[in-house]
This record gives C-alpha cells, sequence and structure tokens, in this order.
C-alpha cells in the first residue's frame, strides 16, 4: 500500500484565488450578463458594419442630390437624407468608422504610453516622483483645449483630434496602470524573480506588465466611450475631420443648422454616438466586473 | 588553508525613514563554508531577512543601504560588483527561496517557462536544451511526471509543490550557496518535514552550501551545522549546532531555548521572554538584549558587549559568559 502523501500529484488540485479565468470561461460568463450581451451585440455591428463600410452602406456617402435635399426617413433613405440629399445612413455608417478609428487610436496610443510610463514608474522608484508630476500637468490641461490648441498650431484634421485623444487617455491610464503595477510589485515573485537573476527587462515585461495588463485593458475599454465622446466634441468643434469627410461629431455640427426644419439630420448622428458611447461603458463595467475575481459571488 | 564560499565582514543594511535611520543589520560577520548549512535564527524584525537579502543584493535602494567592509563570495566582494554582474551571480552561484509559496511564482507563466527562464538567463543553452534541463530539475525536486507538470500554471499547484517548484527555479543552474528565508514556515508540518528532507537530499547531490533563515529552532536542530543567533541587528551567539542547544551561552538563547515545548521534560508552562524587541529609534546604549535580560547590570546597559570565543568555534556576545560561572557566583 502506497500512502499517498497531501502534495502528491493525485491528490485534487484545488483551483486557488489567485486562478486566472480562461478565456473561455472569460467569454462565457460575459455571455452570460445580458446587457453585456446586447452591448457587445451593439457594438460588434457597428464595429463590423464600420469596417465593411464601403460594402455595407446603400448609397455613395458623398453623392449629393439636392433635388432630394432634408428628406425625413423613409424605406429608400431609412434614416433620411442630409441638407445636400446625401444618404445619412450610410454618412452614419463611414461616419461610425471614422469615429470609431480615432477612438480606437487615442485609446491604443494613449494606453500604450500611459501604461508604459505608470509601469516605468512604478519598477524604477526613482522615476516615479518625475513620471506622476508630469502626469500631474497633464491632467491640468482639458483635452478639449489641447486639441484646440494643437489644431490651431497645425491646423483642423484628424491629426489634432488624435494627439488630443493620446493627451486625454495617457495621464489616466498611467495613474491606473502605476497602481495595479505597485501592487504587483509588492507580490513575492517579483523579488523571487530577482533573486533568481531574471534581467530587469524580463521583470518588466513579463513580471510586471503581464500581470497588470488586464486592469489596464480593462480601463482602456471604459475610457474608450470617453475618448469617443472627446473626439466627436472635438469634430463638433470643427477641430476634427473637415467637410465632406463623414465623422459622427461634424455631421451633428452640421445638422445644427438645420434643426428646426429637418431634426434627424443632427439627431440621428448624434443617438449613434450614443449608442456607441453607451454600448462601451456597459461592455467596459461588465469586463471589469467579469475579470475582477473580488465582484464575483 | 580553505576559504569560505562566503564571508560577511562587518555587514551594515540601514533604511533611511521618514522617521529617521533604521539601523536593521547593524555590523554583523559570519562566513559559510562550502557545503556546510548554516542557520541563522531570530524572532521577527530581528534583521535575519535582511542580512540575506543584502548578501543576494536584493535590498531596494532606495531607501535601503547596504554599507559594510565586505562580503566576499567566492573571494569577490560582491558589495562592490556592478550591478550587472551582480545579477549575474544571482540564480546561477547563489540563489533565493523564500518564504511564502502561494506567492512566490509568477501566476502568468506555466511553471516550465519560469524554470526554462533561468536557464536562459544564465547558460547557453538553446531553448529546447532548456526545456529538457527544466525536465530534469523538477524530477530532481521529486515533481511526479514533471514533463507533463511543465506545462501548469502555479496556481493548479498546492504550497507544498510551489514549493518544489520554487527549489527547482533556484537550483536549476545548481549554485554553490541557497539561501532559505523561512522555506517551511507557510508549509503545513508534514510537509515541512519533505522540504527539508529534499534540502538535505539536494545538498548532499550537488554540494551547495546552505543559509537557511528561520525562527524555527526545530528546523535549526534538523538541518544546520551552525547556528546564528541574532537579535536587534547583531550576531549575539554563533556556535556549531551541538553546542548551541547542549550548552547556549546568551540569555537570548537560553530564553529561545526555554520557549519550545520539550518531550523529554515536565513542565506546566513554556518560558517565554519578557517583553519585545526594542523599536529601532529606541536602542539602549549597551547590549540590545538588556532591558529583557534577568543578568543585566550597569555594564551591559552601559556598553556593548563584544563577540568574543568561550569556546572552541562558540562565540557569544555576553559580559556574563560563560554564563554557568555567572549563575554559580550569583547563588553562592
Amino acid at each position: 500500500m502506497t500512502v499517498q502523501t497531501v502534495d502528491s500529484p493525485s491528490a485534487p488540485t484545488v483551483p486557488t484565488e489567485s486562478a486566472l479565468p480562461g478565456r473561455a470561461g472569460l467569454l462565457r460568463r460575459l455571455a452570460r450578463d445580458k446587457v453585456a450581451f446586447a452591448a457587445s451585440v451593439v457594438l460588434s455591428a457597428t464595429v463590423l458594419a464600420a469596417i465593411f463600410a464601403p460594402w455595407v452602406a446603400p448609397y455613395d456617402p458623398y453623392y449629393t442630390d439636392l433635388a432630394k435635399a432634408m428628406q425625413p426617413p423613409s424605406a429608400e433613405h431609412w434614416f433620411g437624407t442630409d441638407n445636400t440629399g446625401r444618404d445619412i445612413l450610410s454618412r452614419v455608417i463611414f461616419g461610425a468608422r471614422n469615429t470609431l478609428l480615432l477612438g480606437l487610436i487615442g485609446v491604443i496610443l494613449g494606453g500604450v504610453l500611459g501604461g508604459a510610463l505608470g509601469i516605468l514608474a512604478a519598477f524604477y522608484r526613482r522615476l516615479d516622483g518625475w513620471i506622476m508630476r508630469l502626469v500631474d500637468i497633464m491632467l491640468a490641461f482639458p483635452a478639449i483645449l489641447i486639441g484646440l490648441a494643437v489644431a490651431a498650431i497645425f491646423g483642423a484634421g484628424l491629426t489634432a483630434v488624435i494627439v488630443a485623444l493620446v493627451v486625454a487617455t495617457i495621464p489616466d491610464v498611467a495613474r491606473v496602470a502605476r497602481g495595479a503595477a505597485v501592487g504587483v510589485m509588492g507580490q513575492e515573485f517579483m523579488e523571487a524573480g530577482r533573486a533568481v537573476g531574471v534581467s530587469d527587462t524580463t521583470l518588466i515585461w513579463r513580471y510586471l506588465t503581464l500581470n497588470c495588463i488586464s486592469t489596464i485593458f480593462v480601463f482602456l475599454t471604459l475610457r474608450f466611450g470617453q475618448i469617443i465622446l472627446i473626439g466627436s466634441a472635438l469634430g463638433f468643434l470643427g477641430m476634427g475631420a473637415q467637410p465632406p469627410t463623414a465623422e459622427l461629431g461634424m455631421m451633428a455640427a452640421q445638422g445644427r443648422d438645420f434643426l428646426f426644419m429637418a431634426p434627424h439630420i443632427a439627431t440621428i448622428p448624434s443617438l449613434a454616438i450614443f449608442i456607441i458611447v453607451l454600448a462601451a461603458n456597459l461592455l467596459g463595467d461588465a469586463l471589469r466586473d467579469v475579470l475582477d475575481p473580488r465582484l464575483q459571488q | 588553508m580553505t576559504t569560505s564560499l562566503l564571508e560577511v565582514r562587518d555587514l551594515r543594511t540601514y533604511f533611511h525613514t521618514d522617521r529617521g535611520l533604521f539601523r536593521a543589520v547593524d555590523g554583523i560577520s559570519f562566513s559559510v563554508d562550502r557545503g556546510r548549512t548554516v542557520g541563522l535564527v531570530g524572532e521577527s524584525g530581528c534583521g535575519k531577512s535582511v542580512t540575506s537579502l543584502s548578501v543576494m543584493g536584493l535590498v531596494p535602494d532606495p531607501p535601503g543601504r547596504v554599507e559594510g567592509e565586505a562580503v566576499l563570495f567566492e573571494d569577490r566582494d560582491v558589495l562592490r560588483l556592478p550591478a550587472d554582474q551582480r545579477r549575474q551571480l544571482r540564480g546561477s552561484k547563489m540563489s533565493m527561496i523564500f518564504q511564502e509559496p502561494m506567492t512566490s511564482l509568477n501566476p502568468v507563466h506555466t511553471i516550465g517557462r519560469q524554470i526554462v527562464e533561468v536557464l536562459l538567463a544564465h547558460t547557453t543553452l538553446s531553448p529546447k536544451a532548456a526545456r529538457d534541463r527544466a525536465i530534469e530539475v523538477l524530477d530532481l525536486v521529486r515533481i511526479p511526471s514533471p514533463a507533463a507538470r511543465f506545462e501548469e500554471f502555479p496556481h493548479r499547484l498546492s504550497g507544498g509543490m510551489r514549493q518544489r517548484v520554487m527549489i527547482a527555479m533556484a537550483l536549476a543552474c545548481e549554485p554553490a550557496l541557497l539561501i532559505a528565508d523561512e522555506p517551511t514556515t507557510a508549509l503545513d508540518v508534514t510537509i515541512q518535514a519533505q522540504i527539508l528532507d529534499l534540502l538535505h537530499d539536494l545538498q548532499q547531490r550537488l554540494g551547495m552550501a546552505i543559509l537557511i533563515i528561520t525562527h524555527d529552532l526545530g528546523v535549526i536542530a534538523e538541518v544546520a551545522d551552525d547556528v546564528l543567533v541574532m537579535y536587534a541587528g547583531k550576531i549575539v551567539e554563533s556556535a556549531p549546532v551541538k553546542d548551541l542547544f547542549a550548552d547556549p551561552q546568551h540569555p537570548y538563547t537560553i530564553g529561545l531555548l526555554g520557549s519550545i515545548p520539550r518531550l523529554d521534560v515536565e513542565r506546566e508552562r513554556l518560558a517565554t521572554i519578557e517583553g519585545t524587541v526594542p523599536s529601532p529609534d529606541k536602542q539602549p546604549a549597551g547590549c540590545r538584549f538588556s532591558p529583557r535580560c534577568p543578568f543585566a547590570d550597569r555594564r551591559c546597559r552601559e556598553k556593548p558587549p563584544p563577540l568574543r570565543d568561550v569556546a572552541d568555534g562558540h562565540r557569544v556576545a555576553c559580559w556574563h559568559a560563560p554564563i554557568e560561572q555567572h549563575a554559580a557566583g550569583a547563588t553562592t
């Protein structure tokens, strides 16, 4: 007879609280949340429509037909036409493409830069004060103001919006990343890694970053909605995409002049922004709940 | 003349905190010979962990500063080595394992990957060869079916198994010195015995020296050849393990031995040492143990006692040592 010791492999291994949720389990848990499921359906539909805009859009978004100007929604033009007779559905689809792309670039660039700043601040204690003061300074400037300033210097356009969005994303991400990284730094495996001579690069990347990436990712999904809002606001102010390019914020601004004659020209792009932002926020919330083991029953 | 593998000379590790200078380790000297096991005992906060971190070069700076005369490892002063060479030493020539096996492994990588990482950092092995070697090391620390376990994530393993993986990581490159900081404190008693047994066995096989840090005198009695007793940042007694248990000289050591249960002595209650370690900013001018010492007199309170020989290889920092004479003198 053999005696089973407690840590022999045949003893059942009990997953502990530090267990990372598996990918499949994550999706399943997301799908179980009805709100999150609806949000992800809406968001993926929007993203797919934006990606395949040239094939999805029923009309050319830039084709003007003054004879059909300012028509209300009909079977022919589901969302009606604007003041120059362009099909609003097609323009919303192409507009969503630009708006989403701007938001995505802003969030990814800002996320990478901010995440790197936060993680470096946590890893190199000497840099901490400098980096976080820099972040505080960035935090003191409203994103819109930066967008306006960049637009004033380099001219209005997508570059100005992207710079503004990146600047708007960096400080908060840096703070969240630093917070997460400081927590990971306090864990024993960082010291254990050092004790066996793991290099700083490996420590930063494979130990620190990989352990805070889910926190940063969830935060970025939560920020995505806000970033789209700021992007649209800059478009609305005329600092972003220039006509005739379709961009949701700018379309809402153009429709403003006809608010009483043809309210759908302004309201439909605004509604599109609203729905995208709402879906992004709801999905971000759900992701946070799913990824944070403490919020699970 | 045989030189020691590790020779620590007047090591001082200070922490500069907002509340002033904290002398965690205050001028200690000791040596570890090749293949020997040295135990470092003391209660919480006496500086034993900081000592090990100082030797490894892992003291966070700021706020910590490691000063002192020298830490000679294989006749090289590691205190004066550039950071990069120091890192190369860690994991290849000197390694360390920690108290908390549950959190000592990186949760996002498989255990195999973590061992391979150490091998790739210190050897010229190809990734394939490193993988084979990692499986070999997992087998060495007696992890069953190592090839299958290679792909496991840490959270799938029990505490004892994780500690084995930690040991495998630390020993992958066959270091000359292993520092074990409370390696068994967080484990069940049965697992403790297994891990100590494993360490002893690996030491025989690989011929490494072990510096084991613990507050558990039972562990010391089981594995150590020599013992260092630390109190408030200083070594108060050092002796071969038999001498220390048979004939403890420092009142603090005597107190420590009195506070472990024994089967062969009938006793109502265990002896305790009154009070706690004095906080660093309120250290007495003389012997640091004097406020808690039943034998303390004026000289103890005013002048710190030097560490001096009382018998062959047995050194004590106490004005009253050898203590029997003192006790005998007190009763007559």
